[in-house]
């Protein structure tokens, strides 16, 4: 069983991702398939529930037709959190999902924080237009047939583990997100899906993510190309199981990823309910600890940006090696210029909407390279007011592994590490959530602990150490940037 | 047309200029040449007076050249230049070194000293000047000289400014002019030089130095036979007194009447209104410049004009920024973009000493905020030309301007989309004059008038101002299409003076 594999299926908000994970994290197959989003109305997100299931087809037939069938011996879910799917009493979709960016329910959101904030505080996360509670709140108000006849409320992945297995499961992770769970007991809460306006019935139970929920069905086989019988693990949601597949699982790792959001995905002990202010608190993926999650909106966003913006690179997009070049050659510290990175509004700490992005302390002196290094920094300077937000909540933070998108950038790891004054290392793996789903399959069908899975699977590919030299620049540019980010707006 | 023609020598520190003119105004002939100061030491800036006497020789050659008018149509040459600093002069008009200029600092460690002996030592001087007294100006420079090169004053016979030492080369005669004698610093109710302000600065022993105080617009002298005969001009053509480059510009823009603002947008930007009486208020800010003809100008300067659009092609947008065409991509890109350019806002504050106006604050620097994911190139070129016309509104705000109009010269007037910008941001009417060389333009006129071809150098150029005309989209208030832009501009400023400037 040495070279055996797991599938990791990841259902994120553009594209189902697959990967075939051997023991030692090598990934030995990978296939994705991307689906539409379709915005019917400026504040509308939805998506189709067949798209997901075809592009999940495809790509498992692509992974599985370079593989011995033999050697997959489990799959694991993970995906977007905070999707709904009604299902009717014979299984038929009553209409388009909306995904967590479906923003129609402002309205809900107002009156669940201004009436029901009490109710709210077992759920341990601050409630927004991206959680299923007013999400469920608005469409019985305004779709009342379509709950009505809802027999099952699905979110995106347990949709999916339903349609491979039969089986009906979510995790506390992705449940936790939704606003109806109780962090503490792990258990849907009875008060808060009365705010819903549904019962328990109709949700999924909550499933540990480290146990298979069920097996692969002759239909669905035929359909995916997965072997008939193969064990499914809930899995996580994409925060928990990105957490795995980077490492932050542990006491002391911080996963920072930067896609086009920028995620700092901690463990942290439980602890009793209520918000940490600025970060989402979760349950992680086994029942003993906690998973935060500090937000940083426009992380990875916020070069594409800059790449747009063609800084001194002749008005087209650099590339990102130009771009890497073009930051090297300004020293540490941008010389005074600072840019605070909220393209999308601030999150974590300030968790302010109306706080925008800015460049600040320039002169005459100042050139693209010092503009495209601060931004660089800016995002570094972010990372760093959320490991201390952490530190603030006893959460320590010990060793940072970084992921995904502009973590790409040798140069950009290298400013975090000196910007945090601490080592960095970097996950290579760019499909971090679809491997932590594979790690959580792993620990479901061999029964290993989890935490020496993580240590056997997660790899590093590079250690960045903090330069004293640029560190110390950088603790002056940290105050510049603390000063102009915490000014009101 | 025969003439008669005059002479406008305008002398910068990086330029020289010279252009002839008609009685009505008309650029006839431009030449320019570039010149250099030395910076012997950090802070210092120096100019050598020969060869600042050959750039003046040369440019004037060429514009009489170049104009193909008969010298002897020529009636008169007026003469301005940087003002301030320091020429320092033997009994034979030697100078005795380098000359220092206005943007020469080497005496701030001694305006300092002053400043910890007199805590209201620069209250004193505006008291006396309406100016906050910058590094380069005559008195705390001749402090310097007297503390550091004493031997040198000691054989000194004269100390006059640029424009009264070129005065000096082309007839021989010494002197001043009230323009300069009153923000040396000197007294701005007397139109004079003042003892108060000699003794302030212990210069009493060097009284003597300080030549005679003549009207700007007087004759001056006449040109030596050798020096015309050289620039190719008649002997003993008249030469008029002169007058700062200041002075000379408002005169040049024909915008001396009272409750005129002038805006002079070149690489700082300089916002003032005219009067006729010397404004002090708002007192310790500003800059109280005496013109001729008991006129008088209360101005400030941002230190924020073209040189953010010239930091912003280089910075931006470099692959265009040498481009002849860059004001035509300029335009294109304001065009691309709305008023308030989608919520950017910024502050044009590049210089890496702060702002003098409207408030002094030295760590005050420029700032782009409002950035979300629409933001493009286009965005931020219309955030910068906006940021910097919100700061001239800022600076007419802060010297109470009442008036509905705006006279705008210097390279940002020559784009209509700026221009209209300003009117639309301040609710005035803009009026850019025609022609390009307004100090030079000036100094022509005093010419003119110092040889009885114009009677009266307050009513110059009233009736030669014609130019283009851009009218407010609403008259005496900011346009409803700027209305958000100037709230955030507001908004964004006071935060960057305030919280965050004064922590350093």
């Amino acid at each position: 069983m040495a070279d055996d594999l797991t599938l990791g299926i990841d259902f994120g908000t553009s594209a189902v991702k697959v990967v075939a994970l051997a023991r030692d994290g090598i990934v030995a197959a990978h296939a994705s398939r991307s689906y539409e989003t379709f915005k019917p109305a400026p504040d509308r997100a939805e998506q189709e529930p067949d798209d997901w299931w075809n592009a999940l087809c495809e790509a498992t037939r692509q992974v599985m037709s370079g593989l011995d069938p033999v050697r997959v011996v489990a799959a694991g879910l993970s995906g977007q959190l905070n999707g709904i799917v009604p299902v009717d009493g014979d299984g038929a979709v009553l209409g388009r999902s909306l995904i967590w960016l479906d923003q129609r329910c402002g309205q809900e959101v107002a009156e669940l924080q201004q009436v029901h904030a009490g109710a709210l505080a077992v759920a341990s996360s601050p409630i927004s237009p991206i959680a299923v509670l007013p999400k469920l709140r608005w469409l019985g108000r305004h779709e009342p047939d379509r709950i009505r006849r809802a027999k099952h409320i699905f979110q995106v992945k347990d949709y999916i583990l339903w349609r491979l297995t039969g089986a009906f499961a979510t995790d506390a992770n992705e449940a936790s997100a939704t606003l109806l769970m109780d962090l503490g007991r792990r258990a849907w809460d009875e008060r808060l899906l009365k705010l819903a306006g549904v019962d328990a019935g109709r949700l999924c139970p909550i499933a540990p993510s480290t146990r298979i929920a069920g097996k692969v069905t002759p239909s669905a086989a035929r359909q995916t190309g997965l072997p008939v019988g193969l064990g499914v693990a809930p899995g996580a949601g994409d925060t928990g199981a990105l957490g795995v597949g980077c490492g932050a699982y542990g006491t002391g790792t911080v996963a920072v990823t930067l896609g086009t959001a920028g995620h700092v995905v901690a463990s942290a002990p439980n602890r009793p309910a209520g918000i940490a202010r600025g970060m989402w608190r979760m349950a992680h993926v086994t029942d003993d600890r906690e998973l935060w999650l500090g937000l940083i909106p426009a992380g990875g966003l916020s070069i594409g940006w800059l790449r747009r913006l063609g800084a001194g690179l002749g008005g087209r997009a650099p590339g990102f090696d130009e771009l890497d070049r073009l930051v090297e050659s300004a020293p540490a510290g941008s010389a005074g210029v600072v840019f605070l990175p909220f393209l999308e509004g601030a999150g974590t700490p300030w968790n302010d909407p109306g706080r925008l992005a800015a460049f600040a302390g320039l002169n005459a002196t100042h050139g693209a390279a010092h503009l495209a290094r601060a931004v660089y920094e800016g995002v570094a300077f972010n990372i760093r007011a959320c490991l201390e937000r952490l530190e603030q909540e006893g959460v320590a933070p010990q060793r940072v592994h970084l992921a995904e998108g502009g973590a790409q950038s040798p140069v950009w790891r290298q400013i975090i590490a000196d910007v945090l004054g601490r080592e960095v290392g970097f996950v290579a793996e760019r499909d971090t959530s679809a491997t932590g789903a594979a790690m959580l399959a792993r620990a479901a069908i061999s029964g290993e602990d989890l935490e020496s899975v993580i240590a056997g699977s997660v790899r590093i590919e590079r250690v960045h150490k903090p330069d004293p030299v640029a560190h110390q620049a950088m603790q002056a540019a940290w105050v510049r940037f603390h000063r102009h980010a915490d000014a009101r707006p | 047309m025969s003439g008669p023609y005059f002479l406008g020598l305008d002398a910068g520190t990086s330029l020289t200029k010279a252009a002839l003119f008609d009685l009505v105004g008309r650029e006839i002939a431009v030449a320019e040449i570039a010149t250099s100061i030395s910076r012997p030491h950090p802070g210092w800036s120096e100019i050598d007076p020969e060869a600042a006497i050959a750039a003046a020789m040369q440019v004037l050659g060429r514009v009489v050249r170049e104009s193909g008018v008969d010298p002897a149509s020529i009636a008169g040459l007026g003469i301005s230049a940087a003002m301030v600093g320091a020429w320092v002069l033997d009994e034979a008009g030697r100078p005795l070194r380098a000359a220092i200029t206005w943007d020469d600092s080497r005496a701030q460690g001694l305006i300092d000293a002053h400043v910890a002996e007199t805590p209201d030592f620069m209250s004193r001087i505006f008291a006396s000047s309406g100016s906050v007294m910058q590094q380069g100006c005559t008195l705390p420079v001749m402090a310097w000289l007297a503390q550091h090169e004493p031997q040198l004053l000691a054989r000194a016979a004269h100390v006059v400014s640029f424009k009264d030492y070129l005065r000096f080369r082309f007839t021989g005669r010494i002197g001043s002019d009230r323009t300069e004698a009153a923000v040396l610093p000197g007294s701005a109710a007397a139109r004079d030089r003042s003892d108060e302000m000699l003794s302030l600065f212990r210069l009493e022993p060097y009284r003597h130095l300080f030549a005679p105080v003549e009207e700007s617009e007087a004759l001056g002298g006449h040109m030596l036979p050798e020096i015309a005969a050289t620039i190719g001009l008649a002997a003993g053509l008249p030469v008029a007194v002169g007058a700062g480059d200041v002075a000379a510009t408002v005169i040049g823009a024909g915008a001396m009447a009272p409750q005129t603002a002038i805006a002079v947008l070149g690489t700082a930007c300089m916002v003032g209104v005219l009067h006729d009486r010397p404004v002090f208020d708002p007192p310790d800010v500003g800059l109280l410049f005496t013109l001729p003809a008991n006129r008088w100008y209360r101005a400030m300067v941002n230190v924020a004009g073209t040189l953010n659009l010239d930091w912003a092609f280089a910075t931006l947008a470099p692959e265009i920024a040498g481009r002849a065409d860059r004001f035509d991509l300029l335009d294109a890109m304001l065009d691309a973009t709305p008023p308030g350019a989608h919520g950017l806002t910024y502050l044009p504050y590049l210089s890496q000493s702060g702002i003098i106006a409207p408030v002094v604050d030295p760590a005050a620097r420029a700032q782009f905020s409002g950035l979300t994911p629409r933001h493009d190139r286009a965005c931020m070129f219309r955030a910068v030309v906006e940021g910097v016309s919100l700061a001239m509104a800022d600076l007419l705000d802060a010297l109470s301007f009442q008036g509905d109009r705006l006279v705008l010269v210097g390279g940002g007037a020559r784009n209509d989309r700026w221009s209209q910008m300003i009117a639309d941001i301040t609710g005035r009417q803009v009026v850019v004059p025609t022609g390009t060389q307004f100090g030079a333009r000036g100094a022509a006129w005093l010419a003119a008038t110092a040889t009885g071809h114009i009677a009266d150098i307050a009513r110059a150029g009233l009736d030669s101002r014609r130019g283009r005309a851009f009218d407010p989209a609403s008259k005496g208030g900011c346009a409803p299409a700027y209305s958000d832009a100037r709230a955030a501009y507001r908004n964004a400023r006071s935060r960057a003076l305030g919280s965050i400037a004064s922590q350093g």
